[in-house]
């Protein structure tokens, strides 16, 4: 099959790594792709960013199936665009990607179903926040609600630092649009874990766990 | 930065308990919702002593966990992908390090030349992220994250050790890298 593999940082090359491997396929385009990527794999200069161009070239190559490495063009409903011209696409639709895409809309969906996670509240206005912020007490957690490449979270260990932070979110806007709403949840204790699950709209099969070391430096230290 | 895989935490008990209390009952509210998720659904877990809970989703792979995964992954990725089976894993250990440029996050230095990486070799691969090519064919750094290492080995720490070997033979004057990715059970 002619594969598209979406996305050109070092997850992309990995995956086009495991692609190029794979009897089932024959092709591989990736857009952009970097220099490692273009050892197994014809690059195009389109943009992860570029949803019409995406969707250009899939067409273009007759593509069998895109895989979709980075979450803004999922946000942006590329799996929709492609899917809606018959091309199957591995990624969510838009509005599955809410999952990641809004940090609220996933709080009230595990409210509403169930699901095991931190208590929290949202917020739009700063005042409400803050008054919200001196009421609960640190630890907390402060988060926008939109794409923040990563740095969107704060995890307070004082009032004062979840005060600056809500002053950052809703009174700077230092986030724009991705923080026009913020959530802030109880602060959890324990080991983290990173779990894939491989889904198909139906079902969920289990695929691996991994354990991010996320810091830049030694003992956690830096960003 | 770095990611290790398995985690060291993983069992049989810990797997079945997320997918029934976190995973299956996502996937049931996104139906209900009329929001069917496909994909790859990556949950940020919490281990509290209460149980697991859920800290976050992401809707795609991790980076730099994705490339951890596909080394260790001893199968078809398209079949794994698009299958109705459970993929084939290696037995192995595998330790994945990030390289960065100087100053990276904040202003990453940019344009330094780098040596090409080379071939994957004794249990190692090396992955570009934010590496281009100048004028003549050269590679230099392009991006904040510029080389994802990573090593297999039969234990973790020998994981980390195969990892390590390789990234100092690829890593050039200014990278920033931690020495202790896979050291401890927590990072």
């Amino acid at each position: 099959m002619k594969v598209l593999l979406v996305g050109g940082g070092g997850r992309e090359h990995a995956l086009a790594w495991a692609l190029a491997r794979s009897r089932r396929v024959d092709e591989l385009v990736a857009a952009p792709g970097n220099p490692g990527i273009a050892a197994v794999a014809r690059c195009v200069s389109v943009s992860a960013g570029d949803v019409e161009g995406l969707v250009a070239t899939a067409v273009g190559m007759r593509a069998d199936l895109v895989v979709i490495g980075p979450e803004g063009p999922l946000v942006a409903g590329l799996a929709d665009r492609l899917r809606a011209l018959g091309i199957r696409a591995f990624g969510p639709s838009a509005a599955a990607a809410r999952l990641e895409g809004s940090k609220g809309f996933l709080k009230d969906l595990c409210a509403r179903h169930g699901i095991p996670t931190a208590g929290y509240r949202r917020f739009t206005d700063a005042d409400e926040a803050s008054a919200y912020v001196r009421a609960h007490g640190a630890p907390v957690v402060v988060k926008v609600d939109g794409l923040a490449a990563g740095k969107g979270v704060v995890v307070a260990m004082t009032i004062d630092e979840a005060l600056a932070a809500v002053d950052e979110m809703l009174r700077a806007a230092r986030f724009g649009d991705a923080g026009r709403s913020v959530v802030i949840e109880d602060f959890l204790v324990g080991p983290e874990m990173s779990f894939f699950a491989l889904c198909d709209g139906g079902t969920a099969r289990f695929f691996a766990t991994a354990m991010d070391y996320k810091r830049l430096r030694d003992g956690d230290l830096g960003h | 930065m770095g990611a290790i895989t398995p985690h060291p935490l993983q069992t049989d008990d810990l797997v079945a308990r997320v997918m029934a209390t976190i995973i299956e009952p996502t996937m049931r509210a996104m139906g209900a919702e009329g929001a069917p998720f496909e994909g790859v659904l990556y949950a940020g877990l919490m281990l509290t002593a209460q149980g697991p809970m859920l800290l976050e989703y992401n809707v795609r792979f991790g980076d730099p966990e994705c490339q951890a995964l596909m080394v260790r992954l001893d199968d078809d990725l398209v079949d794994a992908l698009l299958g109705a089976r459970q993929p084939r894993w290696l037995p192995e250990a595998v330790t994945c390090v990030v390289l960065a440029a100087p100053g990276y996050p904040e202003s990453p230095a940019l344009g330094d030349p780098i040596a090409e990486p080379g071939a994957d070799a004794q249990g190692t691969v090396v992955f570009h992220a934010g590496t281009a090519r100048d004028e003549v064919g050269g590679l230099r750094v392009a991006g904040g994250r510029v080389l994802s290492v990573v090593g297999r080995g039969a234990s973790r720490d020998e994981a980390a050790r195969t990892a390590y070997a390789r990234v100092e033979a690829v890593a050039w004057p200014g990278a920033q890298y931690r020495r202790d990715v896979g050291a401890r059970e927590a990072p």
